[in-house]
């Protein structure tokens, strides 16, 4: 303060305030800092520049952010992090290419290794579809950042490459890392659960809920995995909590369907799957369940109409055609009852349900014949089976029986009682659906435009 | 029969027109008849008298710049900024979709966009009531009735007798507010401000002219001298404008413990609730009219599309039985019938209800309407191809269909034909920006690659 | 608000002045016993933001203005310490102004001390040397060289230079003639240390960091620096610093980077090593008491606490913005509370992670400080982003309740599913189904037959427009929109290829209206070829004639106009479609 002349003061004098600014949210008044900024400088204001591509892309305009990105990395190219924010914009504005390339020169300037940039590499190499590049680069930010986010790039790259078991490593020693995560600990917990490994996934689940009580997912997976013991009322309870924190769960509301169906609640069945029906009209799971909840309570039509829907939506799958010819029987019509039969045989591999359906479907529209070489078949493949249901058993020999009887006469009452047992045999199989949060397209369920034009004068 | 009691008589019966030619006869005899003058002004304004109130709309974008102050309003205090409604899906115009047409829901996407670029003035007066003022004016082959301009507006603003069949002749008849409104001032005036109906005459005409706010204080002092429902609702309607739906409720409130149980007030609790989001309280509202009134269409029908939005098709079915039974033979009634059949597993009568829909329906909007809800009958039997020729269908009739064209994507995506899918989302979100969905459905299409682990 | 349940407050609103118009910054809001009479004061710095950024440092007593002087420029801190130990014990104010770290004691200016200056680069050294001289050389081309110099890396001086016009060149360099260049530092934030006893009134130093990334631990006595280190091994900018234990035991300092990480820098060390590295932007940082745990703030709304060793323990999201954050020690409770400030002007207590007290603020709190003022003990003093200066005393008998139990959801898990009840109305239409399913089925399937026939039927009666969804077997879209009111019209077509590989090509489009009804400024257009994914758009303007003597009749399709896209060589169109033209606005005509 000795002379009478300043020294002016450096540009970066204020970088700090328009941090400040920015990081509080003050945006107006940060742009209006920046720009008084780079007016005062003449343009040549590299952080104010940054800071204000950094708005920019928040306010998603992403091609204004990466001009201004642009206009740091000419006036500074030696940062790094300057050619990583243009990457970044490139990457939203999804040039991949041309963001990878970025992500690559901007890997060769900085002076040390940086996790995020193989990150971002990682997940460039990812949107272009190429997962064997996108390991590489994901492996090397994990092992250098242990950050949460490199972890779960890298399981999402593995699950896709279909490698649970590696993909279950990474995400126990992501747990190591983070241990609080409860995302990292849900997403560990329904990785081992689809690898069936119960104990580990109940473990991890019961951790992630206990730090976040509200942790839809991982409640809906515990759900999952107490509903499979048939501890309906437990998963209930675990459900009833989910579904409050996310009521559009396709998933849930399937879950929480068939618990209720399990119990033989079938009102509160068929509320909760049309519910999740209404969310996502196109899901063949919920349709078959729902299906199968209206066969129960002797409601044909309507489980025909589901059914149908399933079979259209997903004709690769046995268990809706089985269904679907059961639904058949029950509206009489055994003869195209028994193409279902035949054709779900087409996609299943010995299910004895199947075999033993369209056995007594053949037996009602009268080939013996043929009936009894299906019962034969189904003979010949159970032979060797030792835990084979005792319903099922019941049910060959009922159908053995009749069908001896039958060679000479027709009666046909008490079959269709049994029939309708098994088809529920075949239901608890359909309790393990929806483990796989589903995280489908958003079908447009809320479309359906009521409108009533009654114009209302006084 | 002596004229001028015939020309009465025939206004008792309302045949307008026979009573202005027998008012014209008589005037044409004795130009200075006040008493036929008058009656024919009544008649002429009877003869084109609409509701004011109910066809009211509120413009979009008519934002008073003067006195808007905060810009972003606290939550629950504007209806421009509702919480979402998850399960409810909305009109073009972003409100809820409520079981009855009223002002502000029959905006479609594309008219917004014309209004929006054109330059013609929008005021809260409907275009509507300038078109009716220049048909009177036509109708007459030798010039107007009255000679506006030439009118000595202080002499009869001290008449009573006349100046108010005079004033509503300017305001409904010639659609004249300015030279209304100066009526009105010379009356209150020569009133000494004591008459409360000249000040929610005064009220209107400040309200046409998009003076809302002194609007609201005519209305105000009205209320203070007389207490009357069409001044209650007039205020509530001013505070919409202002979208100020809580001081609205408020009114609401006061004109309820006034005139408990009015079913136009409760109308407008319960279509204030709707609109600020909580269904549960809207429908209690309308629970209450239908008690009150029980051939209320719009109780019924709101009652109604609550149920069926909460999952509850039958009872759904037995309000629009309802309203069936009270005579209403519409598409859009047959429409919603077949909607509730179909959801509430009423098989069989789902297409009869449809079939008389579609043969109803003469608007092509409505027929795309119905086209579009045939698609969810396709859809919930699983027949993809059928669903999308019933969209085609309902896209021609109306091209601005946005959901439509957000479905006719997700069916082509499930067919394969992702592109073709990417361009229908696009023109859907183009169309209708506050429909979230093609949005989320396109974003989940440009990050397939990092999803595709189904 | 749902959170005022926690019954009536457990503050007293003392003081609250909408009027005051301070901008204050956090870190710049503090209160200190400066005149030592043991009447704690209110210390701020002012901002005024408009053209001419400038600030004051103000002085309260109670609410009442004391004392007011200007500063230099906007200081990034403000922080109290004691230098030393004569009575009656008197603190000193830092202000980090700049590069400077201004002293004040007695409310009077008392010392500077300046930051190193960063070394200059030969190159630059070379230039001024050359301007200095007055050489033949011209200006411009001597500072040219300056340009190869990265901008940042120039000092303050060239900067400036190099933003000016030519001719104001000569000028300015006259003027720093005989001025010795230098690159100053700007410091970024600021905090306190104790050199030997964690005593509130023992003697401790200023802890400055700067811009460069640089930390300096300074005797508050002589001023000089006592130890300097690297704020990081990578490239970190300081944006807050806080500071535990004691300078000649042990220490640890904490530094906050724009880069989102917070590195630690211990006794002896040179250079900080990083400890963590937040998701989102730091808003602000508050060291726990004891040192056990560092609460951090980020700007995705979340309150994160990190373990010393920057593992992370908690986080809790917020329903707003974090604007500040401000430690609540209360002693008494043995308690420390955290306060957080958010936008819309609310302030959340948090108990670890459990949120213990809701204060409403007028608006926004800009800064928040806690502590002794006047004779008062525990007084909250909030500066909003309005401009309110608002203080609230915590009553005497108030606890935050503590014992409560804050698991999750005895309520929630008492709720039903939210699900519609059944009725005897659902029963019975069941029921209507059970007892003839064959009838219902088959009447459904017939139905369903039916609605395919009409539908295709429907189809191909409206095959001559296919506006909107286009044709999906080519993949060409069109949709059309009408501008204007009339008589005059602009027809806006929007042709889209939605085809991923193949381009369109040979295509054209034809126009066709009754003349009688409208005039077209193109009847027939080739259309160019459309590159695969993108679309063309036809701009074709409209003029109805308008017939006086005729009557318009437009129940007979005159006001439309028909749209072909005709491929070369091929009968039949591509695309058809049919607008509807609005009707001119009589009235707009006339007019």
């Amino acid at each position: 303060m000795g002379t009478a002349i300043f020294e002016p003061s450096p540009l970066e004098q204020l970088n700090w305030l328009i941090h400040l600014q920015y990081v509080r949210g003050e945006v107006t008044k940060c742009k209006e800092l920046i720009r008084r900024q780079i007016k005062k400088s003449n343009g040549k204001h590299e952080y104010a520049f940054f800071k204000q591509g950094v708005m920019l892309r928040e306010d998603d305009k992403i091609q204004e952010a990466l001009e201004s990105f642009q206009m740091c990395h000419r006036l500074n190219c030696d940062n790094a992090d300057n050619i990583k924010e243009v990457a970044k914009c490139l990457f939203l504005l999804r040039k991949y290419r041309i963001a990878l390339e970025a992500y690559l020169e901007a890997e060769r300037i900085s002076t040390k290794p940086d996790w995020e940039i193989y990150q971002n590499i990682g997940q460039c190499w990812v949107s272009l579809g190429e997962n064997a590049k996108a390991k590489e680069y994901t492996k090397k930010a994990v092992q250098l950042g242990k950050q949460e986010c490199s972890y779960a790039l890298l399981i999402k790259i593995l699950i896709s490459e279909g490698d649970l078991q590696a993909a279950i490593t990474v995400s126990n020693a992501a747990l190591e890392a983070c241990p609080d995560s409860t995302v990292m600990l849900t997403e560990s917990g329904l990785l081992h659960l689809k690898v069936g490994q119960i104990q580990p996934a109940f473990q991890c689940l019961s951790s992630a809920v206990a730090l976040n009580p509200s942790c839809s997912a991982a409640l809906l997976g515990i759900g999952c995995i107490t509903q499979a013991h048939e501890e309906y009322e437990v998963a209930l309870s675990k459900y009833k909590i989910a579904v409050q924190i996310n009521p559009d769960s396709i998933a849930l509301w399937n879950n929480i369907g068939m618990c209720f169906f399990a119990k033989q609640k079938y009102i509160a069945a068929i509320s909760c799957l049309k519910r999740a029906l209404w969310i996502s009209p196109l899901n063949w799971k919920v349709l078959l369940n729902l299906g199968l909840v209206h066969l129960s309570t002797n409601q044909p039509a309507s489980a025909f109409n589901f059914l149908c829907a399933a079979v259209n939506l997903r004709p690769d799958a046995a268990l809706p055609f089985l269904a679907l010819g059961c639904a058949l029987f029950e509206l009489k019509d055994p003869e195209n009852s028994l193409k279902a039969f035949q054709q779900a045989e087409l996609f299943s591999k010995n299910d004895y349900g199947i075999m033993l359906n369209s056995t007594l479907a053949l037996l009602t529209i009268g080939q013996h014949e043929q009936a009894l070489i299906a019962l034969e078949k189904f003979k010949k493949a159970s032979e060797n089976d030792g835990q084979l249901d005792k319903q099922v058993i019941d049910f060959s020999h009922k159908l053995e029986n009749k069908l001896k009887k039958l060679m000479g006469k027709n009666e046909l009452e008490e079959l269709s009682e049994s029939l309708l047992e098994n088809s529920e045999v075949t239901n608890t199989k359909q309790n393990n659906d929806g483990e796989e949060d589903n995280v489908d397209i958003n079908k447009n369920s809320e479309n359906v435009n009521v409108r009533n034009l009654q114009s209302d004068e006084v | 029969m002596e004229p001028l009691y015939f020309a009465l008589s025939c206004y008792r019966r309302r045949n307008f027109d026979k009573c202005v030619q027998v008012c014209t006869d008589i005037l044409e005899k004795q130009p200075l008849d006040q008493a036929a003058w008058c009656l024919k002004m009544r008649a002429l304004t009877k003869r084109i008298y609409i509701d004011d109130i109910e066809s009211e709309e509120i413009v979009v974008g008519d934002a008073l710049d003067d006195d808007t102050v905060a810009s972003a309003p606290r939550p629950g205090t504007s209806m421009k900024l509702e919480a979402a409604l998850t399960a409810r899906p909305r009109t073009s115009t972003g409100r809820p979709i409520t079981g009855i047409n009223r002002p502000g829901t029959q905006m479609r996407p594309g008219t917004s966009i014309e209004r929006l670029k054109t330059a013609r003035p929008l005021t809260g007066q409907s275009v509507r009531a300038i078109r009716l003022g220049t048909a009177a004016m036509y109708s007459h082959r030798d010039g107007p009735f009255i000679q506006v301009s030439r009118l000595n507006l202080i002499k009869y603003g001290k008449d009573p007798c006349l100046s108010k069949p005079l004033f509503e002749y300017l305001f409904y008849h010639e659609g004249d507010v300015r030279n209304a409104m100066e009526l009105a001032v010379q009356a209150t005036q020569a009133n000494r401000f004591e008459d409360w109906w000249w000040k929610v005459q005064l009220a209107k005409c400040y309200n046409a002219l998009n003076l809302v706010r002194d609007g609201e204080q005519q209305l105000r002092s009205a209320l203070r001298q007389h207490t009357h429902i069409e001044t209650f609702i007039r205020l509530i309607r001013i505070y919409l404008r202002l979208d100020q739906p809580l001081s609205a409720l408020e009114i609401c409130k006061a004109g309820l413990t006034t005139f408990p149980n009015d079913v136009s007030i409760s109308t407008e609790v319960a279509r204030l609730y709707e609109g600020l989001g909580d269904v549960q309280l809207s429908v209690k509202h309308y629970r209450n009219i239908v008690i009150e009134d029980a051939m209320n269409t719009e109780a019924i029908a709101c009652i109604g599309v609550y149920h069926f939005y909460s999952n509850q098709p039958e009872f759904a079915l037995r309000h629009y039985r309802r309203i069936l039974a009270m005579g209403v033979h519409s598409a859009e009634l047959y429409n919603n019938l077949g909607l509730c059949c179909l959801y509430s597993q009423q098989l069989d009568l789902t297409m009869a209800c449809f079939q008389r829909a579609l043969d109803l329906a003469i608007d092509p909007l409505i027929k795309a309407e119905v086209w579009y809800n045939l698609s969810h009958v396709a859809i919930a039997a699983g027949d993809v191809e059928l669903a999308i020729q019933c969209l085609s269908i309902c896209l021609v009739m109306d091209s601005t269909h946005a959901p439509a064209f957000n479905n006719l994507a997700i069916l082509q995506y499930k067919l394969g034909r992702t592109n073709l899918a990417k361009a229908y989302f696009n023109t859907a979100k183009n169309l209708q920006p506050s429909l979230f969905e093609p949005q989320k459905n396109l974003e989940y299409l440009q990050n397939r690659y990092l999803n595709t682990f189904e | 608000m749902s959170k005022t349940e926690l019954n009536t407050s457990r503050w007293l609103e003392a003081h609250s002045d909408r009027s005051a118009g301070l901008t204050t910054l956090p870190k710049n809001l503090l209160l200190a016993n400066v005149c030592g009479d043991g009447d704690y004061r209110l210390v701020l710095v002012d901002v005024n933001f408009n053209e001419d950024v400038s600030a004051r440092l103000k002085v309260y007593k109670g609410t009442m203005l004391c004392s007011d002087q200007s500063l230099p420029d906007v200081p990034c801190a403000l922080i109290s310490f004691y230098v030393d130990n004569i009575q009656p014990k008197l603190p000193v104010l830092g202000v980090a102004c700049g590069s400077d770290l201004l002293i004040y004691k007695n409310n009077k200016p008392f010392y500077k001390f300046s930051v190193p200056p960063l070394p200059i680069s030969a190159l630059e050294e070379d230039v001024w040397q050359k301007l200095c001289l007055a050489t033949d050389e011209p200006y411009e081309k001597i500072v040219e060289a300056l340009e190869s110099i990265p901008f940042s890396e120039l000092s303050g001086r060239s900067q400036m230079l190099l933003t000016l016009p030519p001719s104001d060149i000569e000028n300015y360099v006259y003027k720093y003639q005989n001025v010795e260049l230098r690159r100053t530092c700007p410091i970024t934030c600021m905090t306190t240390l104790y050199r030997n006893s964690e005593e509130s009134t023992s003697i401790s130093y200023p802890v400055l960091a700067t811009e460069f990334g640089q930390l300096y631990i300074l005797d508050s006595q002589t001023f000089t620096i006592l130890h300097e280190a690297r704020v990081s091994n990578t490239k970190a900018t300081p944006s807050i610093v806080v500071a535990a234990g004691r300078y000649e035991v042990e220490f640890r300092i904490l530094v906050a980077c724009r880069e989102r990480y917070v590195t630690l820098i211990r006794k002896n060390w040179l250079e900080g090593k990083n400890l963590l590295q937040t998701t989102a932007s730091i808003v602000d940082m508050i060291l726990m008491p004891g040192d056990k745990f560092v609460c951090i703030a980020t700007s995705d709304k979340m309150l994160n606490c990190y373990s010393r060793r920057g593992n992370k323990l908690w986080t809790v999201e917020m329903a707003q913005t974090i604007t500040c954050l401000s430690l609540l020690s209360l002693q008494h409770l043995s308690l420390s509370l955290i306060a957080v400030g958010m936008q819309g002007g609310s302030i959340q207590l948090y108990h670890s992670r459990h949120p213990v007290d809701y204060i409403p603020a007028p608006d926004t709190p800009s800064a928040i400080t806690f502590g002794r003022m006047g004779q008062e003990e525990h007084v909250m003093v909030i500066i909003t982003l309005g401009g309110t200066m608002n203080f609230k005393i915590l009553k005497r008998t108030a606890d935050f309740g503590l014992n409560q139990d804050t698991g999750i959801s005895p309520t929630i898990q008492s709720k039903p599913l939210p699900l519609p009840k059944r009725s005897k109305l659902f029963l019975e239409q069941s029921l209507r189904e059970k007892q003839n399913p064959m009838d219902m089925h088959q009447s459904f399937q017939q139905d369903l037959i039916r609605l395919r026939l009409t539908s295709a039927r429907t189809l191909l009666q409206i095959n001559s427009d296919q506006s909107g969804i286009g044709n999906t077997k080519e993949q060409i879209k069109l949709s059309a929109q009408v501008l204007g009111l009339g008589p005059k019209f602009t027809l806006i077509l929007t042709l889209e290829n939605m085809n991923p590989e193949k381009a369109l090509i040979q295509l054209s489009a034809i126009f066709h209206c009754n003349p009688e009804n409208y005039q077209l400024s193109l009847y027939v257009l080739p259309i160019p070829l459309i590159p695969p994914g993108l679309t063309y758009k036809i701009h074709n303007r409209v003029v109805e004639c308008i017939n006086e003597n005729l009557p318009r009749d437009e129940t007979q399709g005159n006001n439309t106009i028909r749209v072909f896209i005709v491929r070369r060589e091929q009968i039949q169109p591509v695309l058809a479609a049919t607008i509807n033209m609005p009707p001119t606005d009589p009235l707009a005509f006339t007019m």
